[in-house]
């Protein structure tokens, strides 16, 4: 939304213990240019990275710092009007209008009765509309399809203004085109942002870089070129593929073949 | 957007007026307490019980009333139809909050065990005639109960330093079967003794029989200061409904936060339920009502539920004292009577928007 410098989101040996599991460990990354994609196998610690990046997990060891300021040492506000987040559990059968769901966006930067002030309405307006959810305004959430909703939490934590952007899975349960219009619509908005995705071909097409993670550690990370390399992804995936330049892209296209 | 269009839906928000229903509850709440001030064994016409409110709330512009029927508006009935207001807004907006920060629809002050804990504590000082809970009165110890249960179920709930919505529901749900047998258990034994279990029962059904001025004060004051507070708190509880998670990356300290809220809830329960009895329904369906018609969204549910709520209250403590003349029904009995079959019709049309 500001046409500045984007922020940077720095991860420095973020350690995670879970009912005495350590979950991820000493995990560093940079992320300052549009869109870095997050990704690995299952439970090899990306939603619980997310999580220590949008203050619902307090890392044991190391430092997360978004747009310069350490996360866990700032207020829980403060750090809400520098990051949003899109996560997993969101409740499909919400019952608060497309509206009122995007305005609780508004929350961190909120007097107490929050979004009343004209500032709050443009900055929600303004969301709505970079999200395309204009339309569902006055509708109930749960009336939504799965992508429409989806679309309804990007706007909402776009109108927290953030300078980081964390999206947790935001293409599950998506068909293929409202997969394709949101990671459009993430690389349009130029704001830095850290995004786990399970399919490794999207990845490709839609991040600047990646960040391959295996049993809560960095493997590997760099342009995907770099990292989506048929020996990691046997090593990490368990999976033989052949990488190949997509001719109609010119982007990194990967094929799956037989065990 | 083509197919959005094609299955184009009511605009249900558009036809959403919450100030409009906030102004017919304000109108239909101001109605029901005359009415209720005006209906009894000695019936009093509805501008008479007005023009004795007048006198004795602006006596200068007028001459004063006495005599009988004074007394019986001003002294018996006004304060009951007040405090039935003051209890029915308080159930309510417990309810509308305890289901806004565990988001599930089951939620209300019974449901977590702080009526139990209220119960158990108030049938204690009541039966109880050794230890130090029988110097202790009903209402204090009713207080007191519901407190200390709330804390119980957080304590029970958590796990590795966390609280979640389901726990709190189970832990509320376990705690309070506990407490109901043993309020049973307090009565079966001094009914052996025959001590107080006339008492016991009508407090244990709810009833707003005995009000009088002085109990009116202290509910009054937290209910009006806690809704208050819960209002300016609005916009966080509608944070709570986008689930934890998103709660937390809203800047909103998700375990400190349910925990003042809950603290918030039971003082409500507490005062009122200490100056009532146990009244159930009003928190779980009240709530519910409201947001069907104007939304989910905190600003307009929790003063809607509070007027909502005393509106239901104070005509529900009409039809108790109608219905089996002279002999009163207990408020809390009618609450269910009412309460639990529109809680089923509504089980049944969630369902249907479901599928």
């Amino acid at each position: 939304m500001t046409a500045s410098e984007p922020a940077a989101l720095h991860v420095d040996g973020v350690s995670v213990n879970l009912a005495g599991r350590r979950i991820i460990d000493q995990i560093t990354l940079r992320a300052s240019s549009n869109v870095v994609g997050l990704v690995g196998p299952n439970g090899s610690g990306k939603s619980t990275l997310l999580r220590t990046v949008y203050r619902m997990l307090r890392p044991v060891e190391g430092h997360v710092s978004a747009a310069g300021s350490d996360v866990w040492e700032s207020s829980a506000r403060d750090a809400a009007q520098v990051t949003a987040a899109v996560v997993q559990d969101s409740p499909a059968d919400l019952e608060l209008t497309v509206a009122d769901c995007v305005a609780t966006g508004r929350l961190p930067h909120g007097r107490l009765l929050g979004g009343t002030g004209r500032d709050d309405r443009d900055a929600v307006d303004e969301a709505m509309h970079a999200a395309g959810v204009t339309e569902f305004a006055d509708r109930d959430v749960s009336t939504l399809s799965g992508g429409e909703r989806q679309r309804v939490h990007l706007a909402r934590a776009l109108a927290q203004e953030p300078r980081i952007l964390v999206l947790d899975e935001p293409t599950n349960h998506l068909d293929i085109r409202h997969q394709l219009q949101l990671l459009a619509l993430v690389r349009n908005l130029q704001i830095t942002t850290l995004v786990t995705l399970h399919d490794l071909n999207l990845a490709a097409a839609y991040c600047d870089e990646i960040v391959m993670l295996e049993h809560g550690r960095v493997i590997a990370s760099g342009t995907p070129e770099l990292v989506l390399t048929p020996a990691l992804l046997d090593r990490v995936f368990g999976v033989r593929a052949d990488t190949l330049v997509n001719p109609l892209t010119g982007r990194l296209q990967l094929v799956y073949t037989d065990h | 957007m083509t197919q959005a269009t094609a299955r184009q839906q009511p605009r249900r928000g558009a036809a959403r007026r919450p100030r409009l229903l906030i102004v017919v509850l304000l109108i239909a709440s101001i109605v029901a307490v005359v009415l209720s001030v005006a209906i009894g064994s000695v019936g009093i016409a509805p501008l008479r019980v007005l023009d004795v409110i007048r006198a004795h709330l602006l006596p200068w512009t007028g001459p004063g009333t006495g005599g009988l029927e004074d007394q019986i508006v001003w002294v018996f009935r006004l304060p009951r139809a007040l405090l039935g207001f003051v209890v029915g807004a308080a159930l309510a907006v417990a309810g509308a909050v305890l289901q806004a920060v565990v988001r599930n629809p089951l939620a209300d002050p019974f449901v977590f065990g702080v009526s139990s804990g209220a119960s158990v504590a108030a049938v204690a000082a009541l039966t109880l005639t050794t230890g130090a809970i029988a110097a202790v009165s009903t209402p204090v110890a009713a207080f007191v109960g519901a407190f200390i249960t709330t804390v119980l179920v957080f304590v029970l709930a958590q796990q590795g330093g966390r609280v979640t919505p389901n726990r709190l529901v189970l832990a509320g749900v376990a705690l309070s079967y506990l407490l109901s047998s043993i309020t049973s258990y307090l009565v079966l034994r001094s009914s052996g003794t025959n001590q107080g279990v006339g008492q016991v029962l009508s407090w244990l059904a709810g009833s707003l029989a005995a009000a009088t001025w002085s109990d009116l004060g202290i509910p009054t004051v937290v209910v009006v200061a806690a809704t208050g507070l819960l209002v300016l708190m609005a916009p966080v509880l509608n944070a709570f409904l986008t689930g934890d998670e998103t709660a937390a990356s809203l800047g909103v300290d998700v375990g400190r936060v349910r925990l003042v809220l809950f603290i918030i809830t039971s003082l409500l329960v507490g005062v009122v339920v200490a100056v009532s009895g146990a009244i159930g329904f009003v928190g779980l369906v009240v709530p519910h009502a409201v947001r069907m018609i104007i939304g989910s969204d905190h600003r307009w549910v929790l003063p809607a539920s509070a007027l909502a709520g005393g509106l239901l209250l104070v005509v529900v403590d009409i039809g108790a004292r109608l219905i089996l003349a002279p002999t009163e029904v207990p408020v809390g009995l009618l609450t269910a009577v009412v309460g639990a079959p529109f809680f089923l019709w509504l089980l049944r049309r969630s369902g249907r928007i479901e599928r």
